[in-house]
């Protein structure tokens, strides 16, 4: 799954510590998501959706193999 | 209705069970048992004390090392529980191995060094503490890197 994340941070100009805090995870797993390495729990897509104030899909889309 | 309070009770007992947790403070005082529990084995071994019981010591360690493997860490997100639960899935495996090699190794070294009359088996406490060391080890290791 690919996500666009960081764009959306960068948009809001927040840092990975400020998502972090607004969503009330620690700043590693933000960067584990940005990175692809950890995939989401739909609560934390959702609080996510939230932030960005737009829906899930937008930031996380499948990729060919999911 | 029996049935109906059994299921409800099983239910919160398990519900309190999988939650098992200490607070984030507890770590530290884990790590401190655990030092205390390893130097006092040393001092036991090197200057011959004889009125720690070993039994005892070992249990203190193991008490130590359980400490720091249920506290919680500062933030205990979704990231956290997983990478936690995948190392005690981890400690559980490994430890099934080790139960099953661990024999096996003893009795070939036993045969190498022409020890025939030794005991083959290891102890409860040698399989806990395999377990623990694996799953706070990996979980220590898992943190960083995630």
């Amino acid at each position: 799954m690919k996500n666009t994340i960081k764009v959306e941070r960068a948009i809001l100009d927040l840092t990975q510590e400020d998502l972090a805090n607004l969503i009330q995870v620690s700043r590693q797993t933000i960067n584990s998501i940005e990175k692809g390495r950890y995939v989401p729990s739909t609560l934390l897509a959702l609080k996510l959706s939230k932030i960005f104030k737009k829906p899930i899909n937008d930031f996380f889309t499948l990729e060919q193999h999911d | 209705m029996i049935y109906k309070n059994i299921c409800d009770w099983d239910r919160k007992a398990s519900e309190k069970l999988k939650n098992i947790q200490l607070p984030n403070q507890w770590k530290s005082m884990g790590y401190a048992i655990m030092v205390i529990a390893l130097v006092l084995i040393l001092s036991r071994k090197i200057f011959d004390i004889s009125f720690l019981s070993k039994t005892i010591l070992q249990n203190i360690l193991i008490v130590g090392l359980l400490i720091v493997s249920l506290s919680k860490e500062k933030i205990e997100d979704e990231l956290i529980i997983k990478v936690r639960a995948m190392t005690y899935r981890m400690a559980f495996i490994f430890a099934v191995f080790y139960g099953l090699l661990q024999p096996i190794i003893n009795y070939v070294v036993d045969i190498i060094l022409g020890v025939s009359d030794k005991d083959s088996h290891f102890t409860y406490f040698q399989l806990i503490i395999f377990m623990l060391l694996i799953q706070v080890g990996f979980f220590e290791l898992f943190k960083r890197k995630r």
